[in-house]
């Protein structure tokens, strides 16, 4: 991979940061990625160690074997790059090796600016509303930690083709509540729009692979600012940590002699963090969860799936569900849960188990048994595919000596009944 | 676990920050806890309680401790870190540790970092600090923020009970060549000797958690450091729970100084072979945990590390004049085999890359020496896991009959050894 031409322009109110990557070893175009940012502040131009970040992950992807970059690149960003190159594989052994780094310009550090600030990238979700949270209980306004810079990333969800509309409307719903909230917390707020997804345009490689650096690129845009930038978690030590595109161990290496990039909230479970967003009315005006789209009427959250269901029964937990403005009223039911259809097997046993008890003390052992329910039946759905158990080893048997047949036969027989 | 009157005293050997501790919930003594720095760099320490805190936390946890009530106001990112910490010591060790409550008396309460930054790192002599201190060296300018400023070299780390001549000649070789080294690179080397270990003298429980423990000696220092870089001995690419783990470091930090993790994306043999272009720094390598050794000698040359070591730099074309911190500078096939007695389970982790590395460089005999050291170090895996038949018979030894077989075994073993010094 060649990245090349790196540039900066103004484009109305917006500076818009954009290089050029030719793949080298794999069959595909030329691209021109872009970052288009709106900022309060006059921004530098960005190193060449914020494309790097942004790439490295489809470069290793696709099973480009150099990354020729134009420019200096800092030496932690190398061997950041490597660090996340090796864990990857490590997590997921298709990956091919490292990728070298060649920058035109050699390695040569960089300096964190002179009156740098801390910032994190604020979505409105539970996750990055919490490190603000936490943020502003611990740290006094003046202290280097303190956050006085927010960034919300455009589309941040699904920068893919074919979402746009989706994106758009979730935009809508999600930054004029995050500007009121840094306006109020006294945090200047940059909007970021990116292209970058567009380079590998796979949901898959995003969540697995990709959305931690893709992040920490973002954060190199503004390292004539910010000396250390936040990421938050996504899970936590409770629930233990699984492979996964945003991690401690990803991003955190992608930092640089100028910016840090740290990954916060990896010791609360998110209803700790549902808790801790409770006590601050602000965030809660400005908590938007839901990925649905469109969602029609004053609203920002759909109230109905998973995600909004399972906040809302958090905030239930923490005695805050009549403060959450951002939510339809309709009251909560046990059928609504029953009739989330989640992502994957993971969901539940993850993010709702720890709900169970709390509901039943809340008063709502309804909903706590159809948590329960739901938890069970996800955890024998990852069973059976992890082909666990004395029915997994029948299935390999199936699989293995009999090509699927009982499997099938099976299938035949209970869809003849129905 | 209560800790309480942390105070700066003076003592023989220098300054120091020393609190009590004492355990509420188990029968456990009560320890005076304390780390010494040389009279000049007393204005570094730091009275806060973070140090003390991060040392013993995780102690009191894997000794069922059912609270942590401290003196002074303690930072929450210590807080959350050390919540985290024992959490992640959970999902791996199971309940062995115990969740425990952190009671500040002075409550919660941001520190402030010392003022300019002033990055140190953990300077032991091995590979892997010496690592980090070459690529700190090679990638930023001495004037950088991030180019280190303080070597800290501490003592009461060693593997070995403190205070026995096998530990005190480690630390003589060791801050020897901190010393050496530290002045050759521009750095302040900080002697500090801390007698924490004694919370916790069980190796293996230390083993699980040791990162905390230096971070502790980092945090006694804030007044100095902002930054203490801990030089990895995992790579990225093959974790395991373990004292070291990368995810400790952000977990150890407070408001006022970060805990990183160096080099963790290298090998060891990458390490090597990027020392192999710094003969300063190979000159005063320490590896060697033998001892005690005689005169000016760094390194035995014969022990399972200096020999992995020594074959590293004959993999990274290190000539034998640039071995010299080595009581013997060659590796062959014997030496390897040789090491019957000292190879641990842990040799794979190492040695598989080392092998690889022989057998691309048609070095044949030490390859093939390798391949049968970590032969032994899978059956010494499986012996402590108690794998196979010989497995199942020590765990019916260790079960039914207090560990008598392995007992007379090992006396008949070493029946040789003691007939010979009876007759010597």
């Amino acid at each position: 991979m060649r990245i090349a031409e790196i540039r900066t322009e103004r484009l109305g109110a917006a500076v818009r940061a954009s290089a050029t990557i030719a793949w080298e070893d794999s069959q595909r175009p030329d691209q021109e990625v872009f970052f288009e940012i709106e900022t309060p502040d006059a921004l530098p131009a960005p190193a060449p160690d914020a494309f790097l970040a942004a790439l490295a992950v489809p470069a290793l992807s696709a099973g480009e074997r150099r990354i020729a970059i134009h420019g200096a690149v800092c030496p932690r960003m190398r061997d950041g790059v490597v660090s996340v190159c090796r864990l990857l594989r490590s997590w997921h052994p298709r990956l091919g090796p490292d990728p070298g780094i060649e920058p035109s310009g050699g390695f040569r550090a960089q300096r964190p600016p002179p009156e740098g600030r801390a910032g994190l990238f604020l979505s409105g979700g539970v996750d990055s509303l919490f490190t603000l949270a936490e943020n502003r209980r611990d740290y006094p306004a003046a202290h280097p930690r303190a956050m006085r810079h927010a960034i919300f990333v455009r589309g941040l969800m699904m920068p893919f083709e074919g979402t746009r509309d989706m994106v758009k409307d979730i935009d809508r719903r999600a930054l004029p509540r995050v500007a009121r909230l840094a306006a109020q917390a006294g945090l200047a707020l940059s909007t970021v729009r990116t292209n970058l997804g567009l380079v590998l345009d796979d949901h898959l490689a995003y969540a697995h692979l990709w959305a931690g650096s893709f992040l920490a690129a973002i954060a190199h845009l503004f390292s004539g600012r910010l000396s250390r930038v936040s990421i938050a978690s996504s899970h936590d030590l409770v629930h233990g940590l699984i492979p996964w595109g945003t991690d401690p161990l990803l991003e955190t290496r992608l930092s640089t002699g100028a910016t840090e990039i740290e990954h916060n909230g990896i010791h609360a479970t998110r209803l700790a963090k549902i808790r801790e967003i409770g006590r601050w009315g602000a965030a809660l005006e400005a908590l938007v969860v839901c990925g649905e789209s469109p969602v029609p009427g004053p609203l920002p959250n759909c109230g109905r799936c998973e995600k909004c269901v399972r906040t809302r029964a958090g905030l239930l937990v923490a005695g805050e569900l009549d403060h959450a403005v951002t939510f339809p009223d309709a009251p909560l039911e046990a059928a609504m849960i029953a009739a989330i259809q989640p992502a994957n097997t993971h969901v539940f046993p993850y993010f709702w188990a720890e709900l169970i008890e709390p509901l039943r003390a809340a008063g709502r052992p309804d909903l706590a048994d159809a948590v329960a329910t739901r938890c069970r039946d996800e955890r024998a759905a990852r069973a059976w595919h992890a082909d666990s158990g004395w029915k997994g080893r029948l299935r390999r048997i199936d699989r293995r000596w009999f090509g699927g047949r009982m499997l099938r036969w099976r299938r035949n027989l209970t869809s003849d009944s129905a | 676990m209560r800790i309480s009157a942390i105070r700066r005293e003076s003592s023989a050997g220098g300054e120091r920050v020393a609190a009590d501790v004492v355990w509420e919930d188990c029968d456990r003594p009560a320890r005076r806890i304390f780390f010494e720095v040389p009279p000049e760099l007393g204005d570094g320490l730091s009275t806060d309680p973070e140090s003390f805190a991060v040392g013993c936390a995780v102690p009191a946890m894997s000794h069922g401790e059912r609270r942590l009530a401290i003196e002074g106001s303690l930072c929450p990112r210590v807080r959350d870190g050390l919540s985290g910490a024992g959490t992640l010591l959970r999902s791996w060790h199971g309940e062995t540790f115990t969740a425990i409550s952190i009671e500040p008396s002075g409550g919660f309460r941001a520190k402030t970092p010392a003022s300019p930054v002033r990055p140190a790192l953990f300077l032991s002599g091995g590979v892997d600090s010496l690592y980090t201190l070459a690529s700190n060296r090679t990638d930023f300018p001495l004037d950088h923020p991030a180019s280190f400023r303080d070597a800290i070299v501490l003592r009461g780390f060693s593997f070995h009970p403190s205070d026995t001549s096998h530990a005190n000649d480690v630390w003589r070789r060791s801050s020897t060549a901190v010393r050496t080294l530290a002045s050759a690179a521009a750095l302040s080397p900080i002697t500090m000797t801390t007698n924490l270990r004694e919370i916790e003298p069980d190796f293996g429980l230390f083993a699980r958690y040791f990162v905390l423990l230096l971070a502790s000696a980092a945090h006694a220092l804030a007044r100095r450091v902002t930054t203490a870089s801990i030089a990895a001995d995992l790579k990225i690419a093959a974790l395991f729970p373990w004292g070291s783990h990368p995810l400790f470091h952000a977990l150890a930090g407070s408001s006022a100084v970060d805990v990183v993790e160096s080099g963790g994306e290298r090998t060891r043999l990458e390490k090597v072979r990027a020392l192999a272009d710094h003969a300063d720094l190979l000159a005063t390598v320490v590896v060697c945990q033998e001892g005690p050794l005689p005169g000016d000698v760094l390194n035995c040359g014969r022990c399972e590390k200096c020999v992995r070591t020594l074959v590293s730099l004959m993999i990274a074309g290190v000539p034998e004049a640039g071995r010299k911190a080595f009581a013997i500078r060659s590796v062959d096939a014997e030496a390897i085999d040789r090491l019957r007695r000292s190879v641990t389970p842990a040799a794979t982790y190492f040695w598989a890359e080392i092998v690889a590395a022989l057998e691309a460089s048609g070095s044949g005999e030490l390859a093939a020496a390798g391949r049968r050291l970590i032969e032994r170090s899978l059956r010494a895996g499986d012996w402590h896991a108690e794998k196979g038949w010989r497995g199942r018979a020590r765990r019916f030894d260790r079960r039914h009959l207090n560990g008598a077989l392995l007992r007379a075994s090992r006396g008949i073993r070493a029946l040789p050894r003691r007939v010979r010094s009876a007759f010597r």
